[in-house]
């Protein structure tokens, strides 16, 4: 029998967890310190939270990742859920293979080449960088992802649920609306989320293509910590990994509790076969 | 009947074997439908007349193009070429949303985010029903199908009878002019199939509608129909009562396809009175009462169709008659099947027949036994003559 916890694995456990998890860790707890100095502990004290949520400049920025990240993460769904509905129901036609690998090449794309790309785009097309740039270009990757995430669902999705629609009297758009969508909603939603936390924590596509008076937070936080890192920004880093956290959690339970609803469909169905 | 020569044999034949004349126009007619998928040919060029008010099956193996032939009534494929003509309608071009024809399918397919009740109502909501009307027929219908009191469980918590009549009520609700029911019962066990298929006649009466069911259950076919419709690959082999099909196949393969039988090759010999002569492989001389429709060539080699349970398995030889065949045997085999019992007799020629016989006496008490020596007889008329 293969003892389930050993002493090697339970060691590359702890050290892979506490590689993953300690920077982090020490993120959160130097984000209570009451000292000035980063490294030195001075006691427990949520003051720099209060300090970095009255820097204006860090509030905007916020504001801005966070419009972005709502924008950017709604119009990736659409497009996602869109093309990925498309893809499925087309079938075979020649160059299939080449349009879905294209619709998920942007997953293993260096983030570097694809901000490079966008920002070669924006300018031949003379659109000027800002909000809206940093908001396409965080849709065109997160769209992926996306795709990623509700074609699983679409897979498993019964054809003849919307078969039954058209049947009932649904055009081909109410059939969507009334029955694929509700069906698929749970996978949509966690689409969002992942979008969502993409956008915000992302750095390098935003630095391609930002303009002046978009900075985004994560690329705030880069540029302050050059200059010496403060206990405001692990106040603020800390919050930012509590969003992060939230919305993959979130997402995971959604996917979790559409997972359970679908076996027991299952289980039922094969109680009734 | 007297051996006719070929060409009067064709002016006989032209008349109708069934005499089903339609006084009206078919509900439905598929005029020369052919269906292909790429190089593929799932339908080739059919011919089918359906009737108001039938009860009508399509019968044949896994992949000979039954769910095709729903898929088009319904308007979820178009035809290849030909029509599908609905009360005199050309239905080509009309999409599924438009066609007064509603299909229950194999796996239910009920809205799983949706009650019991907004699945049934999901129709009438479409056509924006009024609420009060739709609550109405949403009532009579969960009545119908005997599931009051069900109308706000989820699908996932149904069994899957209920699920089966959920979805036959979500079919009927918009009182469609033709129902399709693509395997309707493939899901349900034995005893429950058994009484849904009652509960489809029933229902299929009581609201004066025709149904189209696709099986592979040849039992359930012959319960539930008043035409059957055989297929093979793309085909329709022949249509007709179950009875006929039954005793009057139109080829040995639908002779094999329903039920089970002994399939026999024979040559015609000649006419005695109005029998039928014919010489089995082995030398033995059979007497067949022909069909009005057969044609009867001496020398031509058929296929004589023998179902087990026209065959009387006996140990003293019977009576001599003109009209009894009798052939003997020694029994390999027997199976015990509750209200019958089924013997393999291996003939001396070397020919495995299977007889059947009902269990009428305590199978303690039954005469016949294994490696017995026994005489299998049957009477003239009790066997058919098709082309070999
Ligand atoms: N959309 C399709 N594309 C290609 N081939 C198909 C399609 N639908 C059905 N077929 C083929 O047509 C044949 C008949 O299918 P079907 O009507 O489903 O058979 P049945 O219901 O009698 O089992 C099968 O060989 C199947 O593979
Ligand atoms: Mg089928």
């Amino acid at each position: 029998m293969i003892r389930r916890f050993n002493i090697f694995n339970l060691t590359s456990l702890t050290f892979g967890l506490a590689f993953l998890y300690l920077p982090l860790l020490l993120v959160v707890i130097y984000s209570f310190n009451d000292s000035r100095l980063v490294t030195v502990w001075g006691g427990f004290s949520t003051k720099w939270y209060g300090i970095a949520l009255n820097n204006d400049a860090y509030l905007e920025a916020a504001w801005i990742t966070l419009r972005i990240a709502f924008v950017s993460a709604t119009l990736a769904t659409v497009l996602g859920t869109l093309s990925t509905v498309v893809m499925v129901r087309a079938g075979s036609f020649p160059g299939r293979t080449l349009f879905s690998g294209m619709i998920f090449a942007p997953l293993v794309m260096p983030e570097v080449v694809t901000g490079l790309s966008l920002l070669l785009l924006f300018v031949a097309i003379g659109l000027d960088r800002g909000f809206w740039t940093i908001t396409i270009a965080h849709a065109t990757f997160a769209m992926c992802y996306a795709s990623v995430v509700v074609s699983s669902r679409l897979a498993s999705f019964d054809r003849s649920l919307e078969y039954a629609a058209l049947d009932l009297g649904c055009t081909p758009f109410s059939a969507f609306r009334q029955v694929t969508l509700p069906v698929i909603a749970p996978a949509v939603i966690s689409a969002w989320l992942l979008s969502f936390t993409l956008s915000l924590d992302d750095l390098v596509i935003a630095t391609f293509t930002s303009g002046p008076g978009s900075t985004t937070l994560p690329m705030k936080l880069y540029s302050s910590v050059r200059l010496g890192v403060s206990p405001e920004i692990n106040a603020l880093s800390t919050m930012l990994i509590g969003i992060v956290t939230a919305g993959v959690i979130t997402a995971s339970l959604v996917n979790r509790r559409q997972e359970r609803r679908r076996q027991q469909d299952h289980r039922a169905a094969a109680a009734a076969a | 009947m007297n051996f006719l020569d070929p060409a009067s044999a064709a002016s006989a034949r032209a008349e109708p074997a069934t005499p089903q004349a339609p006084a009206r126009p078919p509900l439905i007619r598929f005029e020369n439908v052919t269906k292909t998928f790429g190089s593929f040919t799932a339908i080739s060029d059919l011919n089918l007349d359906i009737q108001e008010r039938e009860f009508f099956s399509l019968l044949g193996p896994s992949g000979c193009g039954k769910t095709t032939m729903m898929r088009l009534l319904a308007g979820f494929e178009e035809v290849t070429s030909g029509r599908i003509l609905l009360d005199g309608q050309d239905l080509t071009g009309t999409p599924a949303n438009r066609r007064p024809i509603n299909m229950m399918f194999q796996s239910y397919a009920l809205f799983p985010h949706m009650s019991v009740a907004k699945n049934i109502g999901f129709g009438l909501k479409q056509e924006r029903w009024k609420k009060r009307d739709l609550q109405d027929r949403v009532d009579e219908m969960l009545a119908l199908v005997q599931l009051e009191g069900f109308a706000d469980r989820k699908p996932h918590q149904l069994s899957g009878g209920q699920m089966q009549r959920v979805a036959l009520a979500r079919s009927l609700a918009k009182k469609p002019k033709v129902l399709l029911l693509d395997e309707p019962l493939g899901a349900l066990d034995k005893k429950l199939r058994e009484e849904t298929q009652f509960q489809l006649m029933d229902v299929q009466d009581r609201l004066g509608l025709t149904f189209i069911i696709v099986t592979h259950d040849q039992d359930e076919a012959m319960t539930v129909s008043s035409r059957i419709a055989v297929m093979k690959a793309g085909k329709l082999l022949q249509t007709d009562t179950p009875a006929r099909i039954y005793e009057h196949p139109a080829s040995s393969y639908v002779a094999d396809f329903i039920g089970n039988v002994n399939l026999i090759n024979v040559e015609l010999s000649g006419m005695e009175g109005d029998l039928a002569l014919a010489r089995w492989d082995g030398g033995t001389r059979l007497a067949i009462r022909p069909q009005p429709e057969d044609v009867m060539t001496p020398g031509a080699r058929k296929t004589l169709v023998l179902r087990p349970e026209k065959i009387h398995v006996t140990k003293d030889r019977p009576a001599e008659a003109h009209n009894v065949n009798m052939v003997e045997g020694t029994v390999e085999e027997i199976s015990y099947t509750g209200s019958a019992s089924t013997f393999l007799v291996r003939l001396d020629g070397g020919m495995l027949i299977r007889a059947q016989e009902a269990n009428r006496l305590l199978t303690s008490r039954r005469e016949v036994d294994w490696n017995d020596r026994v005489w299998l007889s049957w009477r003239a008329g009790a066997c058919v003559l098709v082309d070999a």
